[in-house]
């Protein structure tokens, strides 16, 4: 009997342990809290920090209220492209609801302002101490950016990594600019040391990129002789010919992080 | 530091020592009213020549020239203002940033000069789905970018502002980032974080370029743009509401061009209000013989006597 009843003891704490962590998501869920997962996706700058002043504010243009408060941001926990670190500065940040001087929590945000300082807008709280919803959006963040590089994967039709030998125009002409937008596509050759997603026939492929500087195409990597790297390339129609391979997104060449994840994931 | 702020220090520094129920048994709030005629340098927050100037004294004199104040506000500490004076626009919150901020467009607004509005092509530096403005409240010597342009992507193409002359008023035309529909929008405050309001949109447009003047209370607003609806490369057009600032706008579409083109026109197509409700538009008409660059192009410009 022992023998069966402790087995029947950890399925009644296996049940306890799962109404325990299901029961507060659901009851969150259904009193409109909204998830760490969703407040992650939504967020464009999320860090912890601690109100240092409220009813205040660091930026001029903000009228100080109760919806108002001056945080010092502790750890940056997720900040979008370009935004500059703002670890142990302070920043204004316009609330869902007042807080009091001395509250530490994790602050999902949107940037609205930038002065003097950063001004963000709460988008929403989650429930849980700081600790745990920091953890969490550590483990939020991880989730989106390995499926935001599956899906870049996913739509590249040839992902390779190798050495750019030589940069040329093509057919050795350089194009001449119609527009400002034009964008005086040149061609890249690269020597192939793997292929991760695709097939690639000989030890070099040539690929397209636009040379241009315009506003439309700068921020396109351009190819440097002797540059080493993860590349993602998609096919596009010569005008020509067979069809061609190009660079065409500002991501299309993968940091050093993405590209061994990439070659841990993706086959040729 | 200047003589008055150290004149204050020493006699916030004195009375808490000789005094002690000021520091500590006295209720805080009692020393930190702004208006009581004491400088509370050591309250929280503490009380200074910009948070308190009724109590601590005006900052302009004490030998420092700290924002908010700049030539133009306090020559005594900033010394004379430079027959031209060059402003970085970029805010010091985003000082690293380095992406291309092409096709700038400024708008002073004619009711209050210090109130400027700036475009590029600025991206929103954590993408986010609205674009910025830049914003000046003091002429132009501090700007803050505020993300109040529904772009779906952070950013823009082309884009620029204009104020009602009177009514403090804001409108926009722009291209959106994420799919580059034409929009025309409209805020009341642009220095608030409300997201801009989108009176009219559509597809397949070029290059808006807004002009607004305010008669009889109503925003007239005309939007020249390159509609490639226009049939037989007609393609030379502003986009009018005579009511700008109602609720719902009612919008016309006028062809500025009436013959046929090398399939369009160039795409700059500028309007420009006179006080006495003349309009005027000037654009390039891309014509034959050559409808290839180098082209050929009559430079055009129409009127409008009656608005």
């Amino acid at each position: 009997m022992a023998f069966e009843f402790f087995p029947r003891r950890k399925t009644v704490w296996a049940l306890y342990g799962l109404f325990a962590c299901l029961v507060p998501g659901a009851l969150a869920a259904a009193a409109g809290v909204p998830s760490v997962e969703s407040l992650t996706r939504s967020a464009d700058f999320i860090f912890l920090g601690s109100v240092i002043q409220a009813g205040a504010a660091n930026l001029s243009i903000v009228e100080p209220s109760s919806r108002t408060a001056i945080a010092r941001v502790e750890e940056v926990l997720h900040a979008g492209r370009a935004l500059d670190d703002f670890t142990g500065r302070e920043v204004t940040v316009l609330l869902r609801a007042p807080l009091v001087a001395g509250d530490r929590r994790v602050f999902f945000t949107q940037v609205q302002f930038l002065g003097e300082s950063l001004g963000v807008r709460e988008i929403g709280r989650a429930r849980g101490t700081a600790t745990e919803i920091a953890a969490a959006v550590r483990g939020a963040r991880e989730r989106v950016l390995e499926q935001g590089l599956a899906a870049r994967l996913a739509a590249a039709d040839l992902v390779i990594s190798g050495r750019v030998l030589e940069t040329r125009a093509i057919g050795g002409v350089e194009p001449q600019a119609v527009s400002e937008h034009d964008p005086l596509w040149r061609e890249a050759l690269l020597e192939v040391d793997a292929v991760f997603k695709g097939k690639a026939g000989e030890r070099t492929v040539s690929f397209l990129y636009p040379s241009s500087l315009d506003v439309f195409w700068a921020s396109v990597p351009k190819p440097q002789v002797g540059q080493k790297g993860t590349w993602l390339l998609h096919l596009r129609p010569a005008e020509e010919g067979a069809a061609v391979y190009a660079a065409l997104e500002p991501s299309d060449l993968l940091t050093a992080a993405e590209a061994k994840a990439a070659a841990g994931r993706s086959k040729p | 530091m200047s003589g008055r702020r150290r004149i204050f220090l020493f006699f916030g520094l004195g009375l808490t020592a000789a005094v002690p129920w000021l520091a500590g048994a006295r209720p805080a709030r009692a020393i930190d009213v702004c208006g009581n005629g004491i400088c509370a340098i050591h309250a929280v927050p503490p009380e200074s020549c910009s948070t308190c100037p009724q109590d601590c004294g005006s900052c302009c004199g004490n030998g420092i020239c700290a924002a908010p104040e700049n030539c133009a506000t306090c020559g005594t500490d900033c010394g004379t203002c430079p027959a031209v004076l060059v402003i970085n626009m970029m805010p010091l919150a985003q000082s690293a940033e380095a992406i291309q901020d092409s096709e700038p467009n400024l708008a002073v607004n004619p009711s209050n000069p210090l109130q400027i509005a700036g475009t590029a092509f600025t991206d929103n530096p954590t993408g986010g789905s609205a674009a910025p403005i830049y914003v000046s409240t003091n002429g132009g010597f501090t700007w803050t970018l505020n993300n109040i342009v529904p772009s779906g992507a952070g950013g823009t193409a082309d884009i620029t502002l204009r104020f009602g002359t009177t009514t403090n008023t804001l409108y926009a035309g722009a291209l959106r980032d994420d799919n580059l529909q034409f929009n025309i929008f409209r805020t009341t405050n642009f220095t608030s974080g409300t997201a801009m309001t989108s009176l009219r949109n559509r597809f397949d447009v070029d290059q808006p370029f807004v002009e607004a003047r305010t008669f009889s209370g109503a925003d007239r607003v005309y939007v020249g743009l390159n509609d490639f609806a226009g049939a037989n490369g007609r393609t030379a057009t502003i986009d009018r509401t005579l009511s700008g600032t109602v609720a719902s706008p009612a919008f016309t579409t006028i062809r500025l061009e009436t013959r046929n083109t090398c399939g369009q026109d160039g795409p700059q197509i500028r309007p420009a209000i006179h006080s006495d409700n003349t309009v005027y538009g000037v654009f390039y008409r891309w014509r034959a013989p050559t409808c290839v660059s180098p082209r050929t192009a009559d430079i055009v410009v129409v009127r409008d006597d009656n608005g």
